[in-house]
């Protein structure tokens, strides 16, 4: 089978891997890029959120062949010149507990911000009630989108 | 609260730390939960257990309570950072490994659970920054060849106040390491704390927002295996027979092995072995063959047959002769699963003589007693490496998933290579060791002067501590069984120790000492344990999770019965000036309870004392002919002093997060020996737009700190029963509320569609 | 869970073609879709008329209605729950799109998120194309109405619910979902057979 390029974090790479392989774990077991979460491997909780051509996509759902040749995002790629301000945004309002989930509320919100850059609450639920906390720092994460939105001045 | 100082376990941090050595060697990094320890040099000044200042004036703590998300990294490194007067930003936390000098003086041995984390360590780390910090003021003395009432040590640095001299605490850490100990150090007078009561912002959170944490299931270990296992689908069904089939020629798997608690595939990475799953073909034994709805039948007869009175006073029978209205009443919960977001792994290296173990695991010594149980090696050889913890709940406090882990690992040895067992999301939610199931009988009578005359419950459901403490008994043992657990396991886990065992008091913990029962004419609570075969566990807020329910929705009926306000009818049974009354009034105050809900919202009252923390939570929730939305919960805490009162806020947010999901739509059921739910399409967590507006208030207090890590969990379910019965007019007593008020409310239309 | 989204989109993909860029029915270029007027007999209306009706029992299975909803949510299951993730039209303006779950493929085990290539998606705010509580007489005009079925003429109607893979889709729609009450061969002759009689609607 051949190798299947696509470039994560703006680098090139290739994998030797069945194409129906779901991206999570190529991120995970075989570029090392554990930020991004197995939480339910059935898109129920958000966790494994990473962009596909500046799209949200939950990583355990598509699978390595779908992205031949396209821009991969991980949460390790966010803030390559320091943090995003929605990551500042998230450490300002002290969200995390466990942090597992916030990787992909991260994303989550990245992508949210980049259609509506000033949010409602209600746009924040329409988009991120599709991802889970378990900890139940959602309070917190709504106040961290605004605030977000306020750092980075509404442009998308 | 233990009187145990670092002077008491004059071990040192270097020892103690350097057994992590296993990882060091290895040159592995757990950021976020447990960066890089650097190499134990010479001259670093280790006074304790907990703490090594470095010649480079470096500041590391160990941190011997798990972070799972509550907080511990942040408010355990703030006490020692404002007793050694540093910043608590230029702390380094480590995760200590297992030793016996953190046990946990409240559970007996190195745990994290019960809400205990801040009241067991908040003396011991305050005294261990304090004498550190003495220490390094009086090797400044010497080093300022000065008296040492001239030198201060404060700020990070040591002065010699009438020339002005100083030097960083690093500089005078070799000097210090070499001072005798002090004792009876002074403390800070609390008035002058910087850090501790005020927010800090959380040292873990940088590495949760760039994905550099890394959890268990992150865990890179070099050349290590991944593997999954194949359960049985009944619970404690065994394995008869397994055919590997294929699963064997695929690409990547490395070997399919029986473990006991099943079948485990091992492969290069977890989608390897996964995918040769449907490969393999086992055959089970019939296994457990209970169903949910024959439980509830056996727990309904269990309620009839004698129980044990686990609290009592006056007459039951006089009170309710007395009373003006009598009222009885049943009441359901159901299993519950943990569900913590970071599914259960272990990774495992075990070598000739020793092993290295990385775990989320909640107790680091129960750990290394499970391995040590498999693997015969002496405690010393079992390396165990906390990481960072992807939610606890208590569901990380059980090692099932390190047994099996280790089980594999040894199958594997002759590979001569790690292994990390990670489990799928299904796995974890039908294998999890459950809330138990309970029922409970109550009746009460209300008097004419408006107060409970008699008040008797009866509590069926399965003991935690029955079932737990044969693993923990090993482990208490060697250190008696100190504190709470001394009380938790010296009954129910009696036979276990020989003792006279009748009780478990986690299992009637909120109704034997409920808030108001010393107002009672009359008051008796029986306790009737049953088994079932369903495996149970600590779930956040143990007891409190379904007794608060229970307790708090028949006191709402008595006072409707009565015909009075709830808060006024709670507040007539509660001491005047006694912690629970206060953070009720607080709550009411700050929703404003006199001041009617807007038009379609309606109130209902939550108050527990629990873990030693008293918690009212006052629910407003829509109704809209049958949908129902929380909307917004005032909640008011008291657990004493405040170390970081935004860590206090965000676990009660936290806790109501959690309980409301509970409360409304989550419940496990059995068919035929099988766990029905397997993953969240089935046991649903509560979702950003479920989740209400949260306003905590804190009580200023001067008491010992006590944990809130649970105390958010219980009042939530109340709360919200009790606004929709204002709501609705429909009493629910069975949790979860959303599938009982639909059901409620069906067979109320029932008329009603006949007019149609 | 989302089988029924499914369905409902492949529906929608059915009968509105290009979702993404209807022509308002009044525009000029529009003309040239308009079927050439052609004889048709009273047989073949009263065959049209029933081959709808076949056509309805289709739209209305969950498959093809979950994704065309009366309100904004797109509905899950059997029995027609709003999707659970408090996802809708809205989420997709605010950034969260359907193919962030729904994928090229169906996902392998019940209750994972239906999945077909091209495109998983509803109809859009402007023209929702709403199937659920229609009556056969209603859905019916709309079906066929170009300025509300995303500019399709009765031809291209045909070739969608022949051809479509979205359309398709509700007959595989993944492990746990029921498929549509008809064969598909069924729904593509009644399709043939309702356009060549000029798409009549049943009173």
């Amino acid at each position: 089978m051949p190798n299947i390029s696509f470039f994560v974090n703006g680098r090139a790479v290739s994998i030797d891997a069945p194409e129906d392989t779901p991206l999570l774990w190529i991120l995970r077991e075989e570029l090392g890029l554990t930020g991004t979460k197995f939480g339910c491997g059935m898109a129920l909780c958000g966790a494994c959120t990473v962009h596909v051509e500046d799209l949200p996509v939950r990583a355990c759902m598509a699978r390595l062949g779908e992205v031949a040749g396209k821009r991969v995002l991980t949460i390790e790629g966010l803030g390559q010149n320091g943090l995003h301000p929605v990551q500042e945004a998230w450490l300002e309002e002290n969200v995390p507990q466990c942090g597992y989930c916030q990787s992909g509320q991260i994303m989550g919100t990245v992508a949210l911000l980049r259609k509506k850059p000033k949010p409602t609450d209600e746009d924040i639920d329409a988009v991120l009630s599709s991802h889970l906390c378990r900890c139940g720092t959602y309070c917190r994460i709504r106040r961290a989108v605004h605030r977000a939105a306020e750092k980075m001045g509404g442009t998308p | 609260m233990s009187a145990r100082g670092p002077e008491a376990t004059r071990r040192d941090f270097l020892k103690v730390v350097g057994l992590a050595g296993g990882t060091f060697a290895l040159g592995l990094e757990l950021p976020g939960c447990s960066p890089k320890m650097p190499m134990a040099a010479g001259g670093d000044f280790a006074p304790n257990a907990w703490i090594r200042i470095t010649q480079t004036n470096r500041f590391l703590f160990a941190l011997d309570r798990v972070e799972m998300g509550q907080g511990t990294t942040t408010s355990h490194a703030t006490l020692v950072a404002e007793e050694l007067d540093v910043d608590p930003s230029r702390i380094e936390v480590v995760a200590a490994p297992p030793d016996r000098a953190y046990d946990n003086p409240e559970l007996g041995f190195q745990a994290t659970g019960g809400s205990t984390s801040l009241k067991s360590s908040f003396m011991p780390l305050r005294r261990a920054g304090a004498t550190t910090r003495e220490m390094l003021r009086r090797a400044a003395s010497v080093a300022f060849g000065a008296p040492l009432a001239e030198c201060v040590a404060a700020d990070g640095e040591v002065r010699h106040v009438p020339s002005g001299r100083k030097k960083t605490y690093g500089e005078v850490a070799q000097l210090a390491s070499t001072l005798p100990i002090p004792e009876n150090v002074a403390l800070k007078d609390p008035a002058t704390f910087r850090f501790v009561g005020k927010r800090v912002n959380r040292l873990d959170a940088r590495a949760k927002v760039d994905g550099s944490a890394v959890y268990g299931i992150d865990v890179k270990v070099p050349h290590a295996l991944v593997a999954i296992v194949i359960r049985s689908p009944t619970i404690g069904g065994k394995l008869v027979s397994f055919d590997p089939g294929s699963a064997k020629t695929r690409p990547g798997v490395v070997d399919v092995v029986r473990v006991p608690s099943g079948v485990a595939i091992v492969a290069e990475s977890y989608y390897r072995a996964r995918a040769a799953e449907k490969d393999v073909t086992c055959t089970w034994d019939a296994g457990a063959t209970m169903s949910t709805e024959v439980l509830r039948k056996a727990y309904a007869e269990r309620l009839e047959r004698s129980a044990d009175v686990v609290a009592s006073h006056g007459s039951i029978g006089s009170g309710m002769a007395k009373a003006r209205h009598v009222l009885e009443a049943r009441y359901e919960a159901p299993y519950l699963a943990h569900a913590t977001l970071e599914p259960q792994n272990t990774t495992v290296h075990v070598r000739e003589n020793d092993c290295d173990i990385w775990a989320p695991t909640q107790a680091p010594a129960l750990t290394v007693e499970a391995a040590r149980r498999i693997l015969g090696f002496s405690r010393a050889n079992i390396h165990v490496h906390t990481t960072c913890i992807g939610g606890g709940f208590g569901r990380r406090l059980a090692q099932d998933f390190v047994v099996e882990a280790v089980h594999v690992a040894v199958a594997i040895r002759a590979l001569g290579r790690p292994v990390k067992v990670v489990w799928s999301r299904e796995d974890d939610t039908t294998n999890d060791p459950y809330r138990p199931m309970s029922l409970h009988s109550v009746k009460g009578g209300v008097g004419e002067d408006g107060k409970i005359s008699a008040w008797s419950q009866r509590v069926v459901t399965q003991s935690i501590v029955g079932q737990v403490g044969r693993e923990w008994a090993p482990v208490l043992l060697p250190n008696g069984a100190p504190g709470i657990m001394k009380l938790a396991i010296g009954h129910t886990a009696g036979a276990l120790f020989g003792t006279n065992a009748t009780t478990d008091p986690s299992s009637h913990e909120g109704v034997s000492d409920m808030t108001y029962e010393a107002a009672f004419g009359a008051f008796r609570v029986e306790y009737a344990p049953v088994e079932s075969g369903v495996p149970v566990g600590f779930w956040r807020s143990v007891g409190h999770s379904e007794n608060a329910f229970i307790v708090e929705s028949f006191i709402d009926e008595l006072a409707h019965a009565a015909g009075r306000d709830p808060l006024e009818f709670r507040l007539a049974h509660l001491a005047k000036g006694s912690r629970a009354r206060a953070v009720l009034e607080l709550a009411a105050e700050k929703i404003g309870w006199k001041t009617a809900p807007a038009k379609g919202i309606f109130r209902g009252i939550g108050l527990t004392h629990a873990f030693s923390t008293f918690c009212a939570e006052i629910a407003e929730v829509a109704v809209d002919g049958h949908a129902v939305s929380v909307k917004r919960v005032v909640a008011a805490v008291d657990c004493g002093a405040v170390v970081n009162p935004d860590i206090v806020t965000a676990q009660i947010e936290g806790g109501i997060c959690f309980g409301l999901g509970a409360a409304l739509k989550q419940a496990i059921t059995i068919e035929h020996g099988r766990v029905k739910e397997t993953n969240f399409h089935q046991f649903p967590l509560l979702r950003m737009n479920e989740m209400p507006k949260v306003e905590v208030f804190i009580v200023p207090s001067k008491e010992d700190p006590t944990g809130v890590g649970e105390p958010g969990v219980p009042p939530i379910a109340p709360a919200v029963a009790n606004a929709i019965f204002a709501g609705t007019g429909v009493r629910l007593r069975r949790v979860p509320l959303l599938p009982a008020l639909a059901e409620a409310l069906a067979a109320r239309s029932g008329g009603a569609k006949e007019r149609r | 869970m989302n089988a029924r989204a499914l369905g409902a989109g492949l529906l929608a993909a059915l009968t509105l073609g290009s979702l993404v860029s209807p022509a308002p029915a009044d525009e000029p270029e529009k003309s040239p879709r308009v079927e050439a007027a052609r004889p048709v007999s009273i047989a073949d209306v009263a065959a049209g008329e029933a081959a709808y009706l076949v056509i309805h029992r289709v739209l209305l299975s969950p498959r093809c209605m979950n994704c065309h909803p009366s309100g904004d949510a797109p509905l899950h299951g059997d029995v027609a729950v709003p999707h659970s993730m408090n996802v809708s039209r809205k989420s997709v303006e605010a950034g969260l799109v359907c193919t962030t779950c729904h994928r090229s493929k169906n996902g392998a085990v019940p209750h994972s998120p239906p999945g077909v290539t091209p495109e998983w998606r509803m109809p859009t705010r402007d023209q929702p194309m709403v199937f659920q509580g229609k009556s056969p007489h209603d859905l019916c005009e709309q079906l066929k109405d170009p300025a509300r079925n995303g500019g399709k003429s009765l031809s291209e109607l045909a070739e969608h619910m022949g051809h479509d893979p979205l359309v398709l889709w509700a007959w595989a729609p993944g492990p746990g979902r029921s498929v549509p009450p008809i064969p598909h061969a069924e729904l593509a002759r009644a399709a043939e057979t309702w356009t060549h009689a000029g798409a009549p609607c049943p009173k």
